[in-house]
């Protein structure tokens, strides 16, 4: 496989390219963050499906069944106003589904039978995810953390099925306008002949690329206990972490970055929390961390994420509080410095194994503005992270007093001793 | 004339390998076996990934669990990441496996399916012999003592809470316990609480002892490593393990007959209502496995498929949701609706079977087309890991034939909508059925 990323007048494509393939899988990203609002982030829940509803003279179904008879799919996925479509199909029917794409994407109509359909299905859907304890308790850390105008805010479940009824197809195709305007980031693995139709497609479709600058509101650090009631739910899910003053081109990103995996690197059991509060205390089955949202112009967090039994709470959030206390005051050690620069290198060395999960690591650094040269200079800056950086970065960002901590889940029969617990600290 | 000779004998000598008995060469995947002790190899070369991974699988899981004794195999899969005999010995505190992750940073886990218990390993190409050797010490050597035991007893107990409190885990257990009454399938892989609660050291050593021997495991090499190597590797780490004299213990229970739609329904604190509808189908690897699995696509999977036509997209349903899982035996397939505030499970019920019972050929033609055309893609994305190859070819392996992984692409083909019509047919008939009711309140 060769690597490579190449940028063009209005849009830039990054490209796995194998001597032979029968699959390709596409990837193209842009962002449309501006200003976050609700009506926004409600135009970002219906946008997906209206834009597979109908496509020049195509309908909804005829479009459908044309990719599905390819046995090819297109998925459309919007987070945080950044919109990926991502393509998959055998070499042989690419051209005809990046034929498809072209309609999709030149001439969608969002006809009004379809938004009512979509509109609907999404006021399900969020009454569905009012149980949703995991992505309720992110959200409520990552509120404490951004304002409202943040692309990293998440309005409420009950706001949001208020302005689902407003939305209307203008704002639909403004959306769309916008998606078609930006930059794109398009990444792409296959084999030469695939790649190069893609890329010749991207010349014919793309003819603008605007820069947008958006709204950036983080917060300083506050340490809140925020808990969410979800009584059906067995275990409460709890999300700790706070708001991390620098952006990923900070020289302080990649020790940070470090020094959070050896603290509960995530995957595996090589983390600290990991090999503490679960398999020396068995308090839990899973708590891992991570830095989440950072990009080269916002700042982003610190998640912990894990999930406690009612009755374990107490002694889980103790435990968890106590390792990250550790590694505030001693640090790391010298040697668990040298096991997490091979653990991050074989990491490395691994994706290459799969296609597809080389071309999801070059599309996340092609997304960030990366060269080849710059992705590998930043992999190899992992490897000469050194204990004292680490340390320091450590004392300087990661102090437990101000971390905040969301639950959700059956969080009525602990909640005052949590808060009694939490005021203690 | 000597030229095809020459060429057979190569052929013949690259399959020998000293000490292996060679079973039989499938699109490109080498079966073996050991000969000391019946240990099976699968190996299977991918070139210039510089990573291998190393999988074995042993056949046992929920379908091996008594009454009691829920979960059983899934414990002591937990109780393999602890140190063994020899990590004691060689005063390696964590264990061998934990200290590889923890110091090389390799991809490790484990998963308890219904008929199998595997393990997997997955890193650069140089780390071959340590991974081997893990493996070897973990089927011999497993420390069970009540002092390892109670915090992962803990852990999975906590892994249990995790499930059961989504509410599709929920309904899921009372199905599949109602659907069958005598089958171990008729309960989860992780067992009940109380059983989970109950486990001892001793219950635990007497199981493995049963299933942890190289007659009863499926080691795989798969990767950026050369044949020789690989078995030459597998030979030096496993040749000195001997089996049990006692044969591997199996419970042969056939199903009672059902007679009638069997119901189930759980009441919980919540504002989930759903409608599970359970039916039981053909075990992996069969036709009739691959026909089921294009079903369950046509009515439950993508906006284009008969119910969300129906259901999601007319706002009677939120969400569709089902299961198929690659089992040995008769399993239970399962169809969840999420249903829509001010709809009824009644309601419902009623809509989903009338409309399975009139679909006709010319309804869904275009749409076994379609399913067949994106299961076809799908499992060539599903080939380009040495991690997902090893993951599928696991189920054939614990379905009791491996060379099906390399025949469905063609078996895929020979499915007709007619055959889909047919196993509705069959598949939804009142016995055949257990219907299971989520309840919010």
């Amino acid at each position: 496989m060769t690597l490579d990323i190449k940028p063009t007048e209005y849009f830039s494509l990054a490209t796995v390219t194998s001597k032979k393939s029968d699959i390709v899988k596409a990837i193209i990203t842009t962002d449309t963050h501006t200003q976050n609002n609700l009506n926004k982030q409600v135009i970002e829940y219906l946008y997906t499906d209206m834009l597979l509803s109908g496509s020049g003279s195509y309908s909804r179904e005829e479009f459908l069944n044309a990719v599905n008879m390819l046995g090819a799919s297109i998925d459309i996925d919007v987070t945080a106003g950044k919109v990926s479509f991502i393509l998959r199909s055998t070499t042989d029917q690419f051209g005809k589904l990046l034929a498809l794409f072209k309609a999709m994407l030149q001439e969608p109509t969002f006809p009004a039978v379809e938004l009512k359909r979509v509109k609907n299905t999404t006021l399900n859907q969020l009454h569905q995810a009012k149980e949703d304890s995991k992505n309720i308790a992110l959200d409520e850390l990552r509120n404490l953390f951004y304002g409202v105008d943040d692309r990293k805010y998440t309005y409420s479940i009950e706001e949001s099925l208020t302005e689902v009824p407003k939305v209307t197809a203008t704002q639909l195709k403004k959306f769309h306008q916008s998606v078609m305007a930006n930059r794109w980031f398009c990444s792409i693995g296959s084999d030469k002949a695939a790649i190069s139709a893609f890329e010749k497609y991207l010349r014919t479709i793309k003819t603008q690329s605007l820069e947008v600058e958006g709204v950036h509101q983080p917060k300083p650090p506050s340490p809140v206990l925020h808990l969410q009631s979800i009584p059906s739910r067995q275990n409460i899910d709890f999300n700790i972490g706070l708001p991390l003053p620098i952006t990923r081109s900070h020289p302080d990103y990649i020790p940070l970055g470090f020094a959070v995996a050896v603290l509960g690197k995530v995957g595996g059991f090589a983390g600290r929390l990991m090999s503490t509060v679960r398999e020396k205390e068995g308090l839990t089955y899973g708590i891992y961390s991570q830095l989440e949202g950072f990009s080269s112009e916002e700042q982003g967090y610190l998640r912990i994420m894990t999930f406690f039994a009612p009755g374990k709470t107490l002694e889980g959030l103790t435990s968890t509080f106590r390792e990250i206390k550790k590694l505030y005051t001693s640090g790391v050690s010298q040697a668990e410095v040298e096991a997490f620069k091979t653990i991050l290198s074989t990491q490395q060395s691994l994706i290459k194994d799969s296609s597809g999960r080389t071309l999801a690591d070059l599309h996340s650094y092609h997304c960030e503005g990366f060269s080849i040269g710059d992705m590998e200079e930043y992999k190899q800056a992992l490897g000469d992270v050194t204990r004292a950086d680490v340390n320091r970065v450590i004392e300087a960002y990661l102090d437990p007093s101000l971390m905040s901590i969301s639950g959700a889940g059956p969080t009525n029969s602990v909640q005052k001793d949590l808060r009694t617990w939490h005021q203690s600290m | 004339m000597s030229k095809p000779a020459n060429t057979k004998k190569k052929s013949t000598s690259l399959k020998h390998v000293p000490g292996f008995t060679h079973v039989k060469t499938v699109a490109n995947i080498d079966e073996y076996i050991l000969k000391r002790n019946g240990l099976r190899v699968l190996y299977h070369n991918r070139a210039d990934t510089e990573v291998v991974t190393t999988n074995i699988t042993y056949l046992v899981g929920a379908i091996d669990e008594t009454l009691g004794k829920s979960g059983l195999a899934h414990m002591l899969e937990h109780m393999l990441f602890k140190p063994t005999k020899a990590d004691i010995k060689a005063k390696i505190t964590n264990g061998r496996a934990m200290k590889f992750e923890r110091e090389v940073g390799c991809i490790l886990n484990a998963n308890t399916w219904k008929d199998r218990t595997t393990y997997y390993f997955s890193y650069p190409a140089k780390y071959v012999d340590t991974a081997l050797n893990i493996e070897a010490q973990r089927m011999t050597g497993v420390v069970l003592n009540q002092k390892e035991l109670g915090p992962e007893q803990n852990n999975v107990l906590s892994e249990f809470d995790m499930y059961n409190g989504d509410p599709y885990f929920a309904i899921t257990v009372q199905l599949v316990s109602t659907a069958f009454l005598s089958h171990p399938y008729g309960h989860e892989t992780i067992g009940y609480r109380e059983d989970i609660e109950d486990y001892t050291p001793e219950r635990l050593q007497q199981f493995y002892t049963d299933y942890y021997r190289p007659d009863n495991a499926v080691m795989m090499v798969i990767g950026d490593i050369d044949k020789k190597t690989a078995l030459e590797a597998i030979k030096k780490q496993f040749t000195a393990i001997k089996n049990p004299a006692t044969p591997v213990p199996r419970h042969h229970i056939r199903e009672p007959k059902q007679e009638g739609i069997r119901r189930v329904s759980i009441e919980r604190n919540s504002t989930t209502n759903i409608l599970s509808i359970g039916f039981k189908h053909a075990g992996l690897g069969t036709v009739e496995w691959l026909t089921t699995s294009i079903m369950l696509n046509v009515l439950t999977s993508g906006p284009e498929s008969v119910f969300e036509k129906l259901l999601v997209d007319t706002g009677k349903v939120a969400s569709i949701d089902s299961s198929l899982e690659p089992t040995r035996d008769t399993n239970l397939a399962v169809m969840h609706f999420t249903l829509a505030p001010g709809h009824s499970h009644g309601e419902l019920e009623k809509i989903v079977l009338e409309t399975i019972e009139k679909q006709s050929v010319s309804d869904i033609t275009q749409l076994v087309k379609k399913v067949k055309a994106n299961m076809l893609t799908e499992e060539l994305f599903s080939r380009t890991s040495s991690m997902q190859i090893a993951q599928e070819l696991t189920e054939y392996v614990a379905s009791g034939n491996w060379e099906n992984y390399a025949k469905t692409p063609d078996l895929l083909k020979t499915i007709t909508p007619k055959m889909v019509v047919d196993c509705m047919k069959t598949h939804f008939k009142p016995d055949n059925l257990t219907i299971g009711t989520f309840i919010g309140k």
